[in-house]
C-alpha cells in the first residue's frame, strides 16, 4: 500500500478494536462467568438505541459523500454532506445522553453495580471518544 | 541505469545543544534521529533511577531481619523498580534504537509520520514523569508492577500512587502505540524502491513484526488501566470482588497484555543480536528465512500463552493443560533462533569486540532464562515455584541477561554511527565483565533461594540455613553490576568529550545505515546505493563476489 495515510488509519483502527474488545470481554465475563444477574440489559430500549445506531451508521455514508464532493471541488454538496454528518452525530449523542439520564433516574449508575460500571464505561468510551 | 538513485535533499547537521537555539531545536524536533537519541537518554536516565532502586532492595535484603528502610517504602521501591525498568527503560531503549535506525536501515530520510513520532516520545516522557510525581503526592504505587486487584483498589491502596501508575502507564502505552504505527507505516511505504520485504535487515523485520504485537497488546492494558482508574476515582466495581467485580479479570487483562509484552521486549533484542553477530563473525546470518519466520511464529503464539502466569489461580485442568502446551511450543521458534546465531558464528572469523561479547553473554544467559521459563510452563513446577525468587531470577535472566545485554551490544555497535565517536573498548570490557559476572552472581543464586522457599517481594527474612549467605552474595553481585554501570557512564562521558573520528562504516557492516556519514546529517541520504540483496554494502564493496540477487 503506497498511501501512508490510509494505511495509518487502517492500522490505528485495528489497534483501537483491541481496546473495545477488552471492554466487551469484561461485560461478557460478568454476564456469563459470574453469578450476578444483568441489571442493565432489562432496562434498555433496544429499538430506540437501534434507530439511533442506524443514524450513526448513516453518518459515515454522508461523510464519504462529502469526501467525494470535496475531491471534485463541489463545495456546496460538501457543505451539505458535512452538515448532515455533524447533525447525525449530534442526534446520536443526544440519544445517548437522554438514555443515560433515563438510566440514572432508575438508579442505574456507574456506581450501582458491576453492570452499571461496565455499561457506562463501554458506551461512554464509544460515544465520547 | 545509474549507480545511485538521486534524492533531492539539502545537507545540514543535527543542531548542537550548545548553540543559540539548540535546546529549542531538540525539543521541537520531528527528526527521527534526534527523537531516537532523546529516547535513549530517557532510557538511560530511568535505568539509573531504577538501578538505584534495585540497590536499595538488595541492601535491605543483604542480611536477615534487616530494617534499613520501612516496609512501606520497600513496597513502593520494588513496585517502582519493576515498572520503571519495563516501561521506562527497556521500552524506550528499544523504541529509541528503532526510531533512530529503522529509517536509516531501509534507506528512508524520515519516519512516515514525523510529528506522530515526536508525540510518541513526549507521551512516554510525560508518563514517566507522572509516575515518579507520585512520590510527592503521599506515596508511589506499592502493589507490585502488575498491580493485582483488589490490593490495588481504593480499600487497600488509599494513596494516589496507583492512580499515577494507571495514568502514567496509559500515557506511555499511547506513546508505544504511536511508535508502533510509525514502524509499520514507515516499513511499508518508505523503503528504498529496490528493497523488497524479503530483503529487510533482520532488526527492521523484528521491529515490524513487533509493532503488530504492540498494536494488539497495549490497548488491552490501556482498557484494563482505564477500568482500574474508573474503579478508584468514580467508585465503579470492575475488579472489586466484594461488590460483584472480578479480581481475576484484572489478571486476565494484565497478562493478556503482559505476556505479549515479554515478546515485545525480546523481539527487537533478537533483531539487534541478528545484526551484530553476523558483522562480527564476518558471515551473513545463517538461515535468514528461519530467523524471520520464527519471529512471526513467536508473535502469533504470544497471545495464546498468558494463562501460564495464572496457573496458581485455580483454573480447570483443561485450561492449564492447554496453556502449558502452548507455552512449551514457544520454545521451538526461540530455540531455532539460538541455533541460527550459533550457526552464524560457526567457522566465522570472529572479532571479539565489546558488542560481540555482549551478544555472547546474551546467548548464554538468555538461554538459561529461556530454560527456567520452560520450567514454568510445567504446571506442577509452577505451583511449587510461583511467587518465589525463582521467578525473580527467571525474569531477570530474560529481561536483563536477554534484552538489556542486547541493548548494550547495540549501543556499542551503533554508537560510532549515532555519536561519530568510538566508545572505549578498554572501559567497555570493564563494563562487560563486571556487569556479566555481577549479573550471574546476583541472579543465578536466586534460583536456589526460590527453590528453598524464599518468597518474592518479601520485606525481610528470619535467620534460616543458607538464606543469609545466598542473599549476601546476591547483593555483592549487585555491587559488581553497579560498578559496571559506573564504568559505562565514565566511558560515555569521556567518549562524548572527544572529537568526532568515526568513519562511515567502521565495522565493515553491510546494511544501509553505514552508507551515511557518522553521524548522519539531518537529511539521511542524498543518494542511495543500489539494493539487490540483504547486504547492499557488501555488494558495493565486492562487485566481483556479490550476494545472490533477490530483485
Amino acid at each position: 500500500m503506497k498511501d501512508k495515510g490510509k494505511l495509518l488509519v487502517l492500522v490505528l483502527i485495528s489497534s483501537e478494536a483491541f481496546f473495545f474488545i477488552a471492554l466487551i470481554v469484561a461485560y461478557v465475563y460478568y454476564r456469563n462467568f459470574t453469578n450476578a444477574t444483568d441489571t442493565v440489559s432489562a432496562n434498555l430500549d433496544a429499538l430506540r438505541s437501534g434507530i439511533f445506531t442506524l443514524l450513526l451508521i448513516a453518518s459515515s455514508f454522508t461523510l464519504l459523500w462529502g469526501k467525494k464532493a470535496l475531491a471534485k471541488n463541489r463545495w456546496k454538496t460538501f457543505k451539505i454532506a458535512m452538515g448532515t454528518t455533524i447533525l447525525l452525530g449530534l442526534i446520536f449523542m443526544v440519544g445517548q445522553i437522554t438514555e443515560y439520564i433515563g438510566l440514572y433516574n432508575k438508579q442505574l449508575t456507574l456506581k450501582s453495580d458491576v453492570f452499571g460500571s461496565s455499561f457506562f464505561t463501554l458506551t461512554g468510551f464509544h460515544g465520547f471518544m | 541505469m545509474s549507480l545511485f538513485l538521486d534524492i533531492p535533499e539539502t545537507e545540514e547537521q543535527i543542531p548542537d545543544l550548545k548553540t543559540d537555539r539548540g535546546r529549542l531545536g531538540w525539543m521541537s524536533s520531528v527528526d527521527h534521529k534526534q527523537i531516537g537519541i532523546m529516547y535513549l537518554w530517557l532510557a538511560l536516565f530511568f535505568f539509573l533511577v531504577g538501578g538505584l532502586e534495585a540497590m536499595i532492595i538488595r541492601a535491605q535484603l543483604s542480611v536477615p531481619n534487616n530494617d534499613l528502610i520501612s516496609p512501606e517504602a520497600y513496597n513502593q521501591i520494588f513496585t517502582m523498580h519493576g515498572t520503571t525498568m519495563i516501561f521506562l527503560v527497556l521500552m524506550p531503549a528499544l523504541i529509541g534504537l528503532g526510531t533512530y535506525l529503522l529509517p536509516l536501515m531501509i534507506g528512508a530520510n524520515e519516519m512516515a509520520f514525523p510529528r506522530l513520532n515526536a508525540f510518541s516520545f513526549w507521551m512516554t516522557c510525560l508518563g514517566g514523569l507522572l509516575l515518579y510525581f507520585s512520590f510527592f503526592t503521599g506515596g508511589a504505587p506499592a502493589a507490585g508492577w502488575f498491580n493485582y486487584a483488589p490490593l490495588s483498589e481504593q480499600n487497600y491502596s488509599s494513596t494516589l500512587g496507583v492512580d499515577y501508575y494507571t495514568v502514567g502507564l496509559i500515557l506511555t502505552g499511547m506513546g508505544s502505540i504511536g511508535a508502533a504505527l510509525n514502524f509499520v507505516t514507515t516499513t511499508l511505504t518508505l523503503r528504498s524502491p529496490q528493497m523488497k520485504l524479503t530483503m529487510l535487515p533482520l532488526f527492521v523485520w523484528m521491529l515490524f513484526v513487533n509493532a503488530f504485537l504492540i498494536l494488539a497488546a497495549f490497548p488491552l492494558l490501556n482498557a484494563g488501566l482505564f477500568m482500574m482508574l474508573i474503579d478508584r476515582q468514580f467508585d465503579a466495581h470492575f475488579f472489586i470482588p466484594s461488590s460483584g467485580g472480578s479480581a481475576i479479570l484484572w489478571q486476565h487483562f494484565f497478562w493478556s497484555f503482559g505476556h505479549p509484552e515479554v515478546y515485545i521486549l525480546i523481539l527487537p533484542a533478537f533483531g539487534i543480536i541478528s545484526e551484530v553477530i553476523p558483522v562480527f563473525s564476518r558471515k551473513p546470518i545463517f538461515g535468514y528465512t528461519f530467523v524471520a519466520a520464527s519471529t512471526v511464529a513467536i508473535a502469533l503464539l504470544a497471545f495464546g500463552v498468558w494463562i501460564h502466569h495464572m496457573f496458581a489461580v485455580g483454573m480447570t485442568n483443561t485450561v492449564n493443560g492447554f496453556f502449558a502446551a502452548s507455552s512449551m511450543l514457544i520454545g521451538i521458534p526461540t530455540g531455532i533462533k539460538v541455533i541460527n546465531w550459533i550457526g552464524t558464528m560457526y567457522r566465522g572469523s570472529i572479532r571479539f569486540t565489546v558488542a560481540m561479547m555482549f551478544c555472547l553473554s546474551f546467548l548464554i544467559d538468555f538461554t538459561v532464562g529461556g530454560l527456567s521459563g520452560a520450567s514454568f510452563a510445567l504446571v506442577p513446577i509452577d505451583w511449587q515455584l510461583t511467587d518465589t525468587y525463582y521467578v525473580v531470577a527467571h525474569i531477570h535472566y530474560v529481561f536483563l541477561g536477554g534484552t538489556a545485554f542486547a541493548i548494550f551490544a547495540g549501543t556499542y555497535y551503533w554508537f560510532p554511527k549515532i555519536a561519530g565517536r568510538y566508545l572505549s573498548e578498554k572501559w567497555g570490557k570493564w563494563h562487560l565483565f563486571l556487569f556479566v559476572i555481577g549479573f550471574n552472581l546476583t541472579f543465578l543464586l536466586q534460583h536456589i533461594l526460590g527453590i528453598i522457599g524464599m518468597p518474592r517481594r518479601i520485606y525481610t527474612y528470619p535467620v534460616l540455613p543458607g538464606w543469609g549467605t545466598l542473599n549476601m552474595l546476591s547483593s555483592i553481585g549487585a555491587v559488581f553490576m553497579f560498578a559496571g554501570v559506573a564504568f559505562f557512564l565514565w566511558n560515555l562521558y569521556t567518549t562524548l568529550k572527544r572529537p568526532r573520528t568515526a568513519t562511515d562504516n567502521p565495522w565493515e557492516a553491510w546494511t544501509l545505515e553505514w552508507a551515511t556519514s557518522s553521524p548522519p546529517v539531518l537529511q539521511n541520504f542524498d543518494k542511495l546505493p543500489p539494493v539487490h540483496s540483504r547486504r547492499p554494502l557488501w555488494d558495493l564493496k565486492h562487485p566481483e563476489n556479490p550476494d545472490k540477487k533477490l530483485n
